[in-house]
């Protein structure tokens, strides 16, 4: 029986070797955790929460396959050692304004007779919800007084204005009228004055011949149609002035009480 | 034999494990272990409890128990911030021990003889939630009430 040649395994020692050499060699926790200036523990933690493994503990050292793994976890805490860093340095403190001292309450006396307050019981859901309830329409109801008001003053308002507007319509039409009548009586007297002082005319002639009355007559019809107006126009007047000083504005009356005058 | 065969054979085998594994796994969950208490445990006396040798109670904590993060949490560092060598251990450390060395004793028949370690580890890190100290406080609780 031939026996089987050993020259298999130790065939190309040479290549071995180079293999060898080419294998990377796994990661030791305390010389990687030393390197990276943290402790064995903190390295497998930070090395277990990447993998998601915490069988991580158990291993003698660190595989070569997660040599990028000891990169990552070199930033992470190269980051967190700068942000330290940034803290107390750049930041100074801010400083706080200084608040008034706070005084104690004064302890009321409490006399033997006074009750203690009982502490309020708790309310049920079902009640809660029925106060909210009638809170919300109590606050609906309001809103609609409030309306109504607003509306009643306007109509108040309207009401008022119309009356206002009335009477001194009245008044400006009663005024006018009047002024009309009166400078119509006067033109009239002054034409009656001037053809008196003419002889041999006679205007009542001229008058009668343009089928009118006496002037007298005519004076005394005016007059009476004339009067009740003018009290009339007075009281308008009266009103017109009260009103406009309870508005707070002040009228120019001067001409009107002339013209009242004028027919005293 | 064929190489395939073996390959499908070897596959059935390790399914039927992993399955045997969760199940034994729920038995140990499901084990109400009444425990003595101590302050501390050293590991000798942990040794000597399990009846277990140094170098395996080494295996068990440093290879297992190290995955729980609660058990990772009660281990004494020293000024570098790194874990202590050869602490002894609290009433919960002790408590997962136990649990691990239940384990490891159950399933060490069904693997034959190959590596295990690295599989309770990986059941382990993947189970915490079962051996976390809230577990072991409602555990001790529950063992004072009855007692």
């Amino acid at each position: 029986m031939a026996r089987k040649s050993s020259t298999k395994t130790t065939e190309n020692p040479t290549e071995q070797i180079m293999n060898a050499i080419d294998t990377p060699i796994n990661l030791e926790w305390s010389d990687t955790a030393e390197n990276l200036n943290t402790s064995i523990p903190d390295l497998q933690e930070r090395v277990a929460a990447k993998l998601n493994d915490s069988t991580v503990f158990a291993w003698d050292s660190l595989p070569a396959e997660h040599e990028s793994l000891v990169d990552a976890i070199a930033r992470d805490l190269e980051a967190e050692n700068s942000v330290r860093r940034l803290g107390p340095t750049t930041e100074p403190p801010i400083p706080q304004p200084q608040e008034p001292p706070i005084l104690e309450e004064e302890p009321q006396p409490q006399g033997k007779l006074t009750r203690t307050k009982q502490p309020a019981t708790g309310l049920t859901q079902k009640r809660k919800g029925a106060i909210d309830k009638t809170a919300k329409t109590s606050k609906k109801l309001g809103k609609g007084l409030d309306e109504a008001e607003l509306l009643v003053e306007a109509q108040r308002g309207r009401k008022k204005g119309a009356k206002k507007a009335a009477v001194r319509l009245v008044a400006e039409e009663e005024t006018y009228n009047e002024v009309l009548t009166k400078a119509a009586i006067q033109r009239l007297a002054d034409a009656v004055g001037e053809t008196e002082e003419e002889e041999e005319f006679d205007p009542l002639a001229y008058v009668r011949q343009a089928g009118s009355q006496d002037v007298d007559e005519t004076l005394k019809t005016a007059m009476e149609k004339i009067t009740p107006v003018l009290g009339k126009l007075g009281e308008a007047a009266n009103e017109v002035v009260d009103n406009s000083y309870s508005n707070g504005s002040t009228l120019d009356l001067s001409r009107l009480e002339k013209l009242m005058r004028s027919t005293d | 034999m064929t190489k395939t065969s073996q390959v499908s054979q070897g596959k059935a085998k390790g399914a039927f494990v992993i399955m045997k594994t969760l199940v034994q796994w729920e038995k140990v969950l499901a084990e109400q272990i009444v425990l003595p208490t101590r302050n501390r445990w050293s590991r000798r006396a942990i040794c000597q409890y399990l009846g277990i040798s140094k170098n395996t109670l080494k295996t068990y904590i440093e290879k297992i128990a190290i995955v729980v993060k609660d058990f990772r949490s009660r281990i004494p560092k020293d000024t570098k911030g790194n874990f202590k060598t050869g602490f002894s251990l609290d009433q919960y450390q002790f408590w997962l021990v136990v649990k691990i060395a239940h384990f490891a004793a159950l399933i060490r028949a069904d693997l034959n003889g190959t590596s295990y370690i690295c599989d309770i580890a990986q059941v382990f890190a993947k189970s915490q939630q079962y051996v976390s100290y809230e577990v072991f406080l409602y555990d001790s609780s529950l063992h004072s009430d009855a007692a």
